[in-house]
């Protein structure tokens, strides 16, 4: 087993890594749009008109903090982006190469698990929220 | 009796400092898609129903309108499984490090980003042949 046969695989990698940033950017700057004209709908009243105070105060929230997501998922994609482009420097004999790949690599995967957890927090946030409202009838506008 | 950790090579500790996001983003993902398994089923029930959704839609529409859940969580399955394979290879790795752990850590990794990258291709070009469909049939 020899150092060439890591820098080999760390180089077919490479397409695949590049494919999932791109598309990945792709669906989270969609995404962030998406987020974004929902957030500025739910604030005009014209659109909310007929929602109840609560409503109109979780989907805001809901709105602003999936935008929030697509952001930090953004920012998360950069590191991915450059360990795809470090992997066409590895040509088996430089371990510094090597280390920066890996390290973009580590640094992608840290800063998508937060916003994984903040994906869970955000389904928590509206499934409660949602359960509450119409439970206890706060999503109801008064006839 | 227990080996003693082989400290890793330099180069290589950052992927054994992957180790925690990678184990944490894989039972993640499986909750996840437990959680979208289970919107899947609800939202299949609703569509079978003929009473809850009337009889506007013919077949063919009540198959495109469930692939607009049902592709993307059945597609996940992939890259959930594939990560959960990066994460057992990775942690491997992490344990008793060599040469040929990291080779297999990144092997599996590699075969993660295939699986996340046809799977998240194959999703946006459903959509987009949903969305072209959609604007030519109004």
């Amino acid at each position: 087993m020899s150092r060439s046969e890591i820098h080999a695989e760390l180089r077919a990698t490479r397409p695949w890594v590049l494919l999932m940033g791109g598309v990945g950017l792709l669906l989270l700057t969609c995404w962030a749009l998406f987020a974004a004209l929902s957030t500025l709908a739910f604030l005009n009243p014209e659109v909310t008109g007929e929602w109840t105070p609560y409503m109109r105060g979780l989907l805001i929230g809901l709105a602003v903090q999936v935008e929030l997501a697509a952001l930090w998922g953004l920012v998360a994609f950069v590191p991915l982006l450059r360990f795809g482009l470090l992997l066409d420097e590895l040509d088996g004999s430089n371990p510094a190469a090597l280390h920066r790949a890996l390290e973009m690599n580590r640094r992608f995967w840290a800063r998508i698990e937060v916003m994984a957890w903040g994906v869970a927090w955000i389904t928590v946030y509206y499934l409660v929220g949602a359960i509450l409202g119409v439970v206890n009838g706060w999503m109801t506008p008064p006839a | 009796m227990d080996h003693p950790a082989i400290p890793p090579d330099p180069a290589l500790a950052a992927l054994a400092d992957t180790r925690g996001p990678l184990r944490r983003m894989s039972l993640l993902s499986i909750v996840g898609m437990v959680f979208w398994m289970l919107m899947l089923g609800i939202f299949t029930v609703m569509l079978l129903d003929s009473r809850a959704i009337g009889e506007a839609m013919v077949t063919v529409e009540r198959v495109l309108t469930w692939s607009v859940l049902g592709a993307p969580v059945l597609l996940h399955l992939w890259p959930v499984a594939a990560l959960r394979g990066a994460a057992k290879a990775l942690s491997a790795f992490a344990t008793e490090p060599s040469d040929a752990a990291a080779l297999s850590a990144l092997r599996a990794q590699r075969l993660y980003w295939r699986a996340a990258g046809i799977c998240h291709l194959i999703i946006v070009l459903w959509f987009l042949f949903l969305a072209v469909l959609w604007i030519a049939t109004r």
